[in-house]
């Protein structure tokens, strides 16, 4: 590939304006990630999301970067409210898909002796799959409120507590959602896949708390060494696939300056389009808050009843909800100047730093949490914005580990190998629903997440908490 | 069906050959079913017809948008997309009669969840003899 790319430091490469390029590129990668991020075409991706009109600072893309479409997955992009655009392709099909971390007052030890009971408790109550039969059925009516409400409506359904909000990235609703610009396919998505865990990379993960680095964060965090938590992975399911697929096809038709690639179809932020777009996606981003809350709720019956405690007892507590597929409205300072800015986070979390105004309370001093799941054998991270984030990433991190083998080179490289039985020797018992998914979904098929974690870490946009590993995963 | 998996790191690209551009749409429909559906994509003698009008700016987009009618079918009304019936391609128009069988959880899985087909890097073309078509799904 003939780009140009300058190393600034360890964990910093720009790529200079070339071509059509309005702004620089700048990607976080160590040497080992930086190595395996030129084999595809994500650095292409990177560059093409630098020439659309009104973009801001720099085309970003974090140490999980990989190729996507359109934009690159582990991408972040921010866009001048008056001149920028507004790019479906630029969230993702799945809408508002993210992550949430619950602690409770339990020693995993003490759950270890009823582990399998548990998985193949939560497996059986928690709908997940394709089809997920077990979901809400919903009217139309109350849709309409879910989209609008987010995770509001959940907890006035009885689905977890208003304390909850208060954890969740915009309290889990964002403002300005129209459900009257969806179309009948988007309705007839979102009326019966609410309450489900969906399939591919999502999952439920009950882990332990494997090991501390901040010590004074984690007890703000109200982590402890060997504590028992969950980690939930979902969405908006079917409803966001064809809100995002809706507009796609709405935008590309009326699309206005020629694109490098089809899948960035925009529209400027302030035109029709545009708005109804950001309100349409405000919708499945509601839906996905409403999503996990449920979610969150299910687990918490089943650990109640498999461990017979009370819930003083088990002390199911959000920690933390965050988005990695969005675009929101947010101001942040760039070169000093403060900007109302659109941000495309596609596969990147926010990361709002100690004594950011948009903090709740509780964590005004140490800043916001941020999950970084692994894959399903190794381990996860709890990371905190750092300062560097505000400076020059619009508040942004890295989401996960990012794939390194497609489904088919997993699928191959797992043949012959009975991927549960693996997991189980190593303690940790995993239940799926697809065929195929736990090959797909192999270790070996993601990045080594702790390295990715590094990065973030050294370059200071996201600080390292904790690490938990896995013991009990379902997915879908 | 003439089609190949392409390995896309994070989802699933398809190479498809058909001798008439007609048969390309058609077959395109079926690989989708069939990734879809894996091993179940079986069906029995009990058809529903549906009638498809689309427009699209070139063949790409109108490819894109039937495929998407298709997922649509599947996941939203859950019925499975079996053949089709007089299809007509003219000038950026798509018309076609389609059969679908309803997805019956006893006998149908879905065993990759197809979220969207994109436009990234998509293409329909003739080659020589041949239509082919390169697509990506996301999964």
């Amino acid at each position: 590939m003939d780009m140009e790319i300058k190393r600034l430091d360890e964990v910093r490469w720009l790529i200079p304006k070339q071509g059509q390029m309005r702004v620089e590129g700048l990607v976080y990668a160590s040497d080992e990630l930086m190595e395996q991020v030129r084999k595809d075409q994500s650095l292409v991706q990177v560059a093409n999301v630098a020439t659309l009109p009104g973009i801001v600072w720099r085309s970003l893309a974090m140490p999980d970067i990989h190729w996507g479409y359109g934009f690159p997955i582990g991408g972040v992009a921010a866009f001048d409210m008056e001149e920028g655009v507004v790019s479906p392709g630029g969230v993702g099909y799945d809408i508002n898909c993210g992550c949430r971390l619950v602690t409770t007052k339990l020693h995993a030890q003490e759950i270890k002796g009823v582990l399998k009971d548990l998985v193949l408790a939560l497996f059986k109550n928690i709908p997940c799959g394709v089809g997920s039969t077990g979901a809400l059925k919903l009217k139309k009516n109350e849709l309409f409120s879910v989209s609008q409400k987010g995770a509001l409506w959940a907890v006035e359904k009885g689905f977890g507590e208003h304390e909850d909000l208060l954890h969740t990235e915009d309290q889990g609703t964002l403002p300005d959602a129209d459900p009257s610009i969806l179309s009948e396919k988007a309705i007839t998505r979102g009326l019966d896949q609410l309450g489900t865990l969906g399939s591919g990379n999502h999952f439920l993960e009950v882990e332990e708390v494997a090991e501390i680095y901040d010590d004074k964060v984690a007890d703000r965090f109200g982590l402890f060494l060997g504590q028992a938590t969950i980690l939930i992975h979902s969405g908006s399911r079917g409803f966001g696939h064809q809100i995002c697929d809706d507009f796609l096809k709405l935008m590309s038709k009326s699309q206005e300056f020629p694109l490098p690639d089809r899948q960035l179809a925009c529209a400027r932020i302030q035109s029709d389009l545009g708005k109804r777009y950001l309100a349409a996606m405000a919708c499945a981003a509601n839906y996905a808050w409403a999503n996990r809350q449920i979610l969150m709720h299910y687990t918490q019956e089943t650990l109640l009843k498999v461990l017979n405690l009370s819930p003083k007892e088990l002390g199911f507590r959000l920690l933390y909800d965050v988005c990695h597929n969005i675009a929101k409205i947010e101001t942040h300072k760039v070169l000093g100047k403060t900007m109302k800015l659109c941000v495309h986070r596609k596969g990147a979390t926010r990361a709002l730093p100690p004594g950011h105004p948009m903090l709740p309370q509780d964590f005004k001093e140490v800043g916001q949490p941020v999950l970084i799941p692994g894959d399903m054998g190794t381990q996860s991270f709890v990371l905190v914005g750092a300062a560097n984030a505000a400076l020059e990433s619009f508040a942004s991190t890295c989401h996960g580990a990012g794939r390194v083998l497609s489904r088919a080179q997993a699928t191959k490289a797992a043949k012959g190998r009975a991927i549960n039985r693996e997991m189980e020797d190593q303690g940790i018992i995993v239940m799926s629903r697809g065929k195929d998914t736990l090959k797909e979904e192999l270790p070996e098929a993601y990045k080594d997440v702790s390295k990715v974690v590094e990065v973030v870490h050294k370059a200071s946009l996201a600080t390292k908490v904790a690490r938990l590993r896995p013991l009990g995963v379902i997915k879908g | 069906m003439e089609y190949s998996i392409v390995n896309h790191t994070a989802d699933l690209g398809v190479w498809i050959k058909a001798s008439t551009l007609e048969q390309l749409f058609e077959d395109a429909g079926k690989i989708l079913m069939e990734i879809s559906l894996g091993e179940s994509f079986i069906f029995e003698e009990n058809y529903e017809i549906k009638e498809f009008e689309i427009e699209g700016s070139d063949l790409v987009d109108l490819m894109v948008r039937w495929l998407g009618e298709l997922l649509y079918i599947l996941d939203g009304e859950r019925f499975i997309f079996c053949r089709t019936k007089d299809i007509q391609i003219t000038d950026g128009k798509f018309h076609a009669w389609a059969y679908f069988v309803p997805f019956k959880e006893e006998l149908h899985n879905i065993e990759t969840y197809i979220k969207a087909v994109t436009y990234h890097q998509a293409k329909v073309e003739k080659k020589d003899a041949w239509w082919e078509a390169f697509l990506i799904f996301d999964v």
